[in-house]
């Protein structure tokens, strides 16, 4: 629960910054390294630095933290998975997820490393014994049209602020 | 058995038709004790319940109101879940898996606040095609308290008449607020329905336009108005309960009514009801109304059956249960080249009215169409997702998947039908009641409809836009407008109730809600409900004063 809560007010925080703080982050957490290593367990950060990979966006390492935690709570041997994807990555030198996924042939892997771009873009983590729900307001299919619609709940903008305006579908917002 | 409680006016059921009725007794200076089968639950809880839930559940409305043991409601999530609490039963039982919350506040909680008046010839379908039954009064009688709904609930909507519902007809009071602006996809569903001859108009929506309202503030499009509201700038009936409390009326939670005690002056003496710990407790009272919405009433009415009310209480008419109506609704998922965006304003903002009236209503119900305007985002993700794509290709087809799909939906005008009936289940709920059995059938008349007029039109509509796919729902679903259990009219041997919601069988107690609806129209019904909730109010004000 206080992990909950913390997670909030960093992401109430992202929220409050502009759009060019943010593309700042963005660049920053880019630049990053492959292996670079975060504040973390070796684990988490392996799982970052895989997840990097497989999710080309800026990532937040509390969602990632709490991902990781549950998807070794319902995956057989995660660290072990998480591992051989890394060596995978490191022995092939891929550098994006295009190149990633139709190199990656073990079946196990691949859906190992399709449950993880699932976690991070819907939030959750399907197990047996029920769901867990990660994030909500960080969950990046949300960020996908950000530059249209609310995440539901928040605000969009201030009283009868929006209009009828359509935008194209290829202006993809950066997140 | 001497009551506990006593007070002038004793309600069942803090909906909005039970506040609306509450507060205006307490301003006429009457005591008001309120029963209430659920919890009282803050809106944060909610909000929490709901982002904390995964996202294949976060469009089943009820799934942030866990009901208590004692107050079931519907729960979706699960088939299982879904037939343990409505016994629903006939050629059309899923057209009555009717979502309501057992909870403080009841079904406004995760209302969509449209709010459509029924029009004239809506109050005349027995005279006009030959079909259902005659309201017992007309439109110019029922318009006053419409417009009283509209400022008891903060209803916006459009100044030009042209615009309004009924159109271009008078109305005794402006609305409060003015409309809320259309988003992307509604502006466009509404440039492409004219060109067909439909005419898409701003909704009257309970929700704060530009504006704060009553003490709530303006709605900021947070697209979430089902499940919940988070900032209330739609009106939802729990944000009458802290002044109904503070204008001196009790509020009982927890309180499941089921049993309604009459004397030998067949007059109500009594509510007898459980607490949670199944003890029973019992309210004295000078008037009493059920206001527990269209499934709850007629059956706590028929759980009151006694030596004295052999068939259930107010049910010398064998009309209590029967005549159960909602507007079956038919939904198309639609997909389209280019995008619609829908999600930019609240869930619902308007409808296409006028395909709901005309000389056609001889053979078959008119409608209303309308598009959901829930951001499609959640949808799209995941359905993005299942397709295992990844990198680019999956950020592509979700926001393709969130612009350029929608889901058309067209909500079918009911007819009182006597077989459409409540009875009581031989299967019980937590506390031993009997839950509610519904035979529903949607009948000819909806059928027709649907197949000789509002699928074609569908399918019109839906290539008007660009559809490249369109998938209708192969059977009827519900609207959530439960209607007709203890039918209006001026004859106690066919009806419940009078014009003012008061049973005929018992001067003393009101019936008032969407239960005693004659018809349906194919609007959604609330602020019908409301406006005879205030005419009963007035009603029952005039009998405290005058005996
Ligand atoms: C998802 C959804 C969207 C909707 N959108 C719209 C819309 O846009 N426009 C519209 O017009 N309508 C809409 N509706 C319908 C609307 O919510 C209802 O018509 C309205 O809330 C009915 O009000 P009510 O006061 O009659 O009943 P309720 O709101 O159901 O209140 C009844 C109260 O009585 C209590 N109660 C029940 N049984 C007992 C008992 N035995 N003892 C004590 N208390 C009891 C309940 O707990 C509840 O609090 C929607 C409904 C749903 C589910
Ligand atoms: S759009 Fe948002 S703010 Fe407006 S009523 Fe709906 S939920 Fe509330």
């Amino acid at each position: 629960m206080a992990l909950f809560h913390a997670e909030l007010k960093i992401n109430r925080r992202h929220l409050l910054l502009g759009m060019s703080a943010l593309a700042t982050v963005a660049s920053f957490a880019q630049s990053k390294g492959f292996a670079e290593p975060l504040h973390q367990s070796d684990s988490v950060s392996r799982f970052m630095s895989v997840s990097k990979i497989l999710v080309p966006h800026q990532l937040n390492p509390v969602v990632g933290h709490r991902i990781y935690v549950a998807l070794n709570d319902v995956e057989e041997n995660f660290d072990n998975t998480i591992h051989a994807i890394h060596n995978f990555i490191v022995k092939t030198a891929s550098v994006d997820v295009e190149h990633l996924m139709p190199a990656l042939t073990d079946e196990k892997l691949q859906n190992s490393a399709l449950k993880i771009i699932s976690a991070w873009y819907s939030g959750v983590v399907h197990g047996k014994s029920g769901d867990h729900v990660i994030a909500f307001e960080d969950a990046l299919m949300y960020k996908v049209s950000s530059d249209v619609m609310t995440i539901p709940s928040y605000a969009k903008s201030a009283p009868n602020a929006w209009n009828a305006t359509a935008v194209p579908l290829l202006n993809m917002p950066s997140f | 058995m001497p009551s506990d409680l006593n007070s002038d006016v004793v309600i069942v059921g803090t909906g909005v038709v039970g506040c609306l009725i509450a507060e205006q007794a307490l301003d006429a200076g009457f005591s008001v004790l309120m029963l209430e089968a659920g919890p009282r639950v803050s809106r944060d809880t909610i909000v929490e319940n709901y982002r904390n839930l995964a996202p294949t559940l976060r469009n089943h409305w009820n799934a942030p109101y866990p009901p208590k043991p004692w107050a079931p409601h519907l729960e979706t999530r699960t088939p299982d879940e879904a037939s343990s609490y409505l016994d629903l039963t006939g050629p059309n039982a899923k057209a009555y898996e009717q979502g309501y919350v057992r909870y403080a506040g009841g079904a406004t909680w995760h209302w969509a606040g449209i709010c459509w008046r029924m029009t004239p010839d809506d109050l005349r379908l027995k005279s006009l095609y030959g079909v259902g039954r005659d309201w017992a009064f007309s439109y110019d009688v029922l318009e006053p308290y419409y417009a009283r709904a509209e400022h008891a609930m903060g209803v916006c909507g459009p100044g030009d008449p042209a615009l309004q519902w009924p159109p271009n007809t008078a109305r005794s009071r402006p609305y409060p607020m003015g409309p809320i602006p259309f988003g992307p996809g509604e502006q466009r569903l509404t440039d492409v329905a004219a060109t067909l001859g439909m005419q898409n108009l701003p909704a009257p929506q309970a929700r704060n336009s530009g504006v704060s309202f009553d003490g709530r503030p303006p709605c900021c499009g947070n697209n979430n108005c089902f499940p919940v509201c988070p900032i209330a700038a739609k009106y939802d009936a729990a944000t009458a309960l802290p002044r109904i409390e503070a204008k001196g009326g009790q509020i009982i939670t927890n309180a499941v009514a089921y049993r309604v005690e009459t004397n030998s002056q067949k007059k109500v003496a009594a509510i007898h009801y459980f607490d949670s710990d199944k003890n029973s407790h019992s309210v004295a009272g000078k008037i009493f109304v059920l206001a527990c919405n269209g499934i709850e009433t007629p059956k706590l009415l028929l759980l009151s059956a006694d030596e004295k009310n052999p068939s259930g209480v107010a049910n010398s008419s064998d009309q209590v249960g029967r005549n159960m109506m909602d507007q079956p609704k038919l939904v198309a998922d639609v997909e389209m080249t280019e995008p619609l965006w829908t999600g930019v304003g609240p869930v619902q903002s308007s409808s296409i009215m006028n395909t709901s009236q005309g000389e056609f209503r001889r053979d078959y119900a008119g409608a209303m169409f309308r598009m959901e305007n829930m951001a499609r985002s959640t949808l799209g993700g995941l359905a993005a997702l299942e397709k295992g794509l990844y990198g680019k290709a999956l950020d592509q087809e979700i926001r393709r998947l969130s612009a350029c799909t929608a889901r058309l939906t067209v909500e079918h005008e009911p007819l009182p039908l006597p077989f459409n009936r409540l009875t009581l289940s031989d299967k019980q709920d937590w506390l031993g009641l009997s839950r509610p059995r519904i035979h529903y059938d949607v009948g000819d008349y909806v059928r027709r409809s649907a197949e000789q007029y509002t699928i074609p039109l569908l399918k019109k509509l839906a290539a008007a836009l660009g559809a490249t796919d369109i998938r209708i729902s192969p059977e009827f679903l519900h609207s959530d407008h439960i209607m007709g259990g203890v039918i209006m009219g001026n004859d106690p041997k066919d009806s419940v109730v009078d014009v003012d919601c008061r049973a005929h069988d018992h001067e003393n107690l009101f019936l008032p809600g969407g239960g005693a609806m004659t018809t349906g129209g194919s609007g959604n019904s609330t602020i019908t409900m409301a406006a005879l909730a205030i005419k009963a109010a007035d009603a029952i004000i005039g009998q405290l004063h005058h005996g």
